[in-house]
């Protein structure tokens, strides 16, 4: 209880600093760093041939769909030409087609769900041009849309800045800096960073086994800071050479939570300095962040620290199978977890990699507790607990339209947040981006049960194998990546839909969001007035809460009784 | 050999890429028209 006190202590302290620098990032204020990279950011864009230009939401929105799009196809021509021999000495081949299709629309969504082995399927060019390149770009790319969301929102600037300023600002300032620090702590501590071949060592059983070698840290520290999860190697950050120590551990789930929890701040910060600028009147009385702000950090903290709870109880307690056979469990449910890490840094890892939507693990899901494998199979469904690097502050925020909607219908106030009208385009975009998640995962699980090409790769019979189904769509359509492990997943079926579940998954949200954001900021600012529902009070933030719940109830409920639920029921 | 592991299913592959981006496209368009209306 102690270590995970501390952990959310530090996460705390630490995303404030960092919210605020993001801050000052995204609305080109002065930082202690522009000396420096400035000079850097204006050589790229000259040589990028970029101009400073402001977008509307739309242009915002092609830019980095265009962007990416072009990075999917180089990406895949790599991906088929691995096998040459440049940056390829342990001589992998070619990767099959749709296996492509699928790690590619994996690392640019930032989704990073692995259906292949990285040291078996991937050579180090692939894993430095495609794997650990998409990791900064998918990142930033996250960042860039949280940013230009923000400012629409805001409305504390004129439009949504330059998507590719945004993209290079983010991953100069932010993200490579940081990077390489993390990845000269995790170098201290063990974890490998070379080019060499992997080593074959005798073990003590007289057989031979090969050690993963290769730029390991350099993947490491932007897999969690840019919340992407996909391992070097396929254990991922369960083996000792991604995660060697419980210092690592910490440093992991530290660097995974530190920008998703920034993100909030941020936004804070806007909402802040968007009110002394509509508001002379308290112009001079200190803020620290914008009370709506507040109101979600608080939201989401909440939903994740019941979440955080209920695995850790549910870790805790012990496996009914194992005890009607007399086995030892004195220190919990250690099925599929290191002994290194034990429950504590086991559950809260796996809460943590699924509530910031990272997708890195260091225990197998799938041997967890029924109900402790509800607690991230739920983080993801939800989609909305900090979420990555922004995308949950987003996710977040239409709820809150949404709760600002049934609020004021409920007790006759008028729809309005941040001083402007919620009105029917609001309201239908909001609803259809809160319903295509739902949609995602479960018309893909449903396809996954009925047709025999989905069902020959569920390994497990009954309820575990269709918890195991919807695992695999909701960390794909939540862009999360982490696998519940157990599924045949490498064929044409799983690859393909899991794949389109991710673009989807992906892109449709931020259109939506970016939209709402732009008919936002076209309109013009309403005075608060006696009939304005506050939207920074904890009553609001207690009605949000609920309507999560609610929507989340009506939407998964069904689903989870027939998987998690009723398993647990049936064992305990 | 250039690229390995079956040509046509990549080409297939990255007909599917297409048609997946050109649909978000189409949905971008829709919204932007959606929010046009106001």
């Amino acid at each position: 209880m102690l270590q995970m006190t501390l952990i959310l202590a530090m996460f705390v302290v630490l995303i404030f600093p960092v919210g605020k620098y993001l801050y000052n990032i995204a609305f080109e204020n002065k930082t202690f760093a522009d000396g420096l990279f400035d000079k850097i950011d204006e050589n790229i864009y000259r040589f990028c041939g970029i101009q400073k230009k402001d977008m509307t939401w739309k242009q915002y929105f092609i830019a980095m769909l265009m962007t990416n799009f072009i990075m999917v196809i180089i990406g895949y021509l790599i991906l088929k030409i691995q096998f040459i021999p440049i940056f390829n000495p342990n001589k992998i081949e070619a990767m099959e087609a749709t296996l492509s299709f699928n790690t590619i629309t994996s690392f640019i969504t930032n989704t990073n769900l692995q259906h292949y082995s990285g040291e078996s399927g991937l050579s180090y060019m692939s894993q430095m041009m495609v794997i650990i390149f998409m990791m900064f770009t998918s990142g930033a790319t996250g960042f860039s849309v949280a940013m230009a969301f923000i400012r629409g929102i805001s409305g504390k600037a004129e439009g949504f800045g330059n998507f590719y300023v945004d993209l290079i600002r983010i991953i100069t300032r932010a993200l490579l800096p940081i990077a390489i620090m993390v990845s000269l702590i995790l170098v201290s501590q063990g974890v490998p960073q070379n080019l060499n071949q992997n080593i074959t060592v005798s073990t003590i059983d007289g057989k031979l086994q090969d050690i993963a070698m290769g730029p390991i840290a350099a993947l490491e520290s932007i897999k969690h800071l840019g919340t992407n999860g996909g391992g070097f190697l396929g254990a991922n950050s369960s083996t000792p050479l991604e995660n060697p120590n419980v210092i690592t551990n910490i440093v992991e789930m530290l660097s995974m939570m530190l920008f998703p929890g920034a993100c909030i701040i941020t936004f804070g910060y806007a909402l802040r300095d968007r009110v002394k600028k509509n508001n002379n009147m308290i112009k001079n009385k200190i803020t620290f962040i914008g009370k709506d702000a507040k109101v979600i950090f608080c939201v989401m903290l909440s939903i994740f620290i019941i979440g955080l709870m209920t695995c850790f109880i549910s870790e805790s307690a012990q496996n009914p199978i194992f005890e009607k056979i007399g086995l030892q469990q004195s220190i919990g449910n250690m099925e599929g977890k290191e002994t290194r890490f034990g429950i504590v840094q086991s559950a809260m890892f796996t809460t943590v990699t699924t509530a910031f939507t990272t997708g890195s693990v260091n225990n197998m899901h799938d041997t967890l507790s029924p109900i402790g494998g509800a607690v991230p199979l739920m983080n993801m469904m939800l989609n909305v607990v900090f979420g990555g690097k922004g995308v949950g502050l987003m996710n977040m925020l239409l709820y809150v339209i949404l709760t600002v909607f049934i609020c004021g219908l409920m007790i006759g106030r008028t729809p309005e947040y941040l001083g402007k009208k919620i009105e029917a385009t609001e309201m239908k975009l909001a609803a259809l981006g809160i319903i295509i998640h739902p949609m995602l995962i479960l018309i893909f699980s449903a396809m996954a049960v009925i047709f025999p090409c989905g069902i020959a790769g569920i390994t497990n019979p009954s309820h575990h194998g269709l918890t195991q189904v919807l695992y695999e769509y909701a960390s794909s359509a939540a862009n999360n990546g982490s696998g519940f492990e157990g599924l045949a997943d490498n064929n044409n079926f799983w690859n393909i839909t899991t794949g389109l579940v991710m673009l989807f998954g992906r892109y449709l949200p931020i259109v939506v969001q970016l939209a709402i954001a732009g008919s936002l900021l076209k309109k013009s600012q309403v005075n608060e007035s006696i009939g304005t529902l506050k939207t920074d009070s904890m009553t609001f933030g207690v009605t949000l809460f609920v309507v999560i719940l609610i929507i989340a109830a009506l939407t998964f409920f069904p689903v989870m009784v027939l998987g998690p639920i009723s398993e647990h029921l049936i064992y305990s | 050999m250039l690229v390995r592991g079956g040509v046509k299913m990549d080409f297939i592959m990255v007909g599917v890429l297409i048609l997946s981006y050109l649909i978000i496209k189409v949905f971008s368009d829709w919204a932007e028209k959606e929010v046009n209306k106001l």
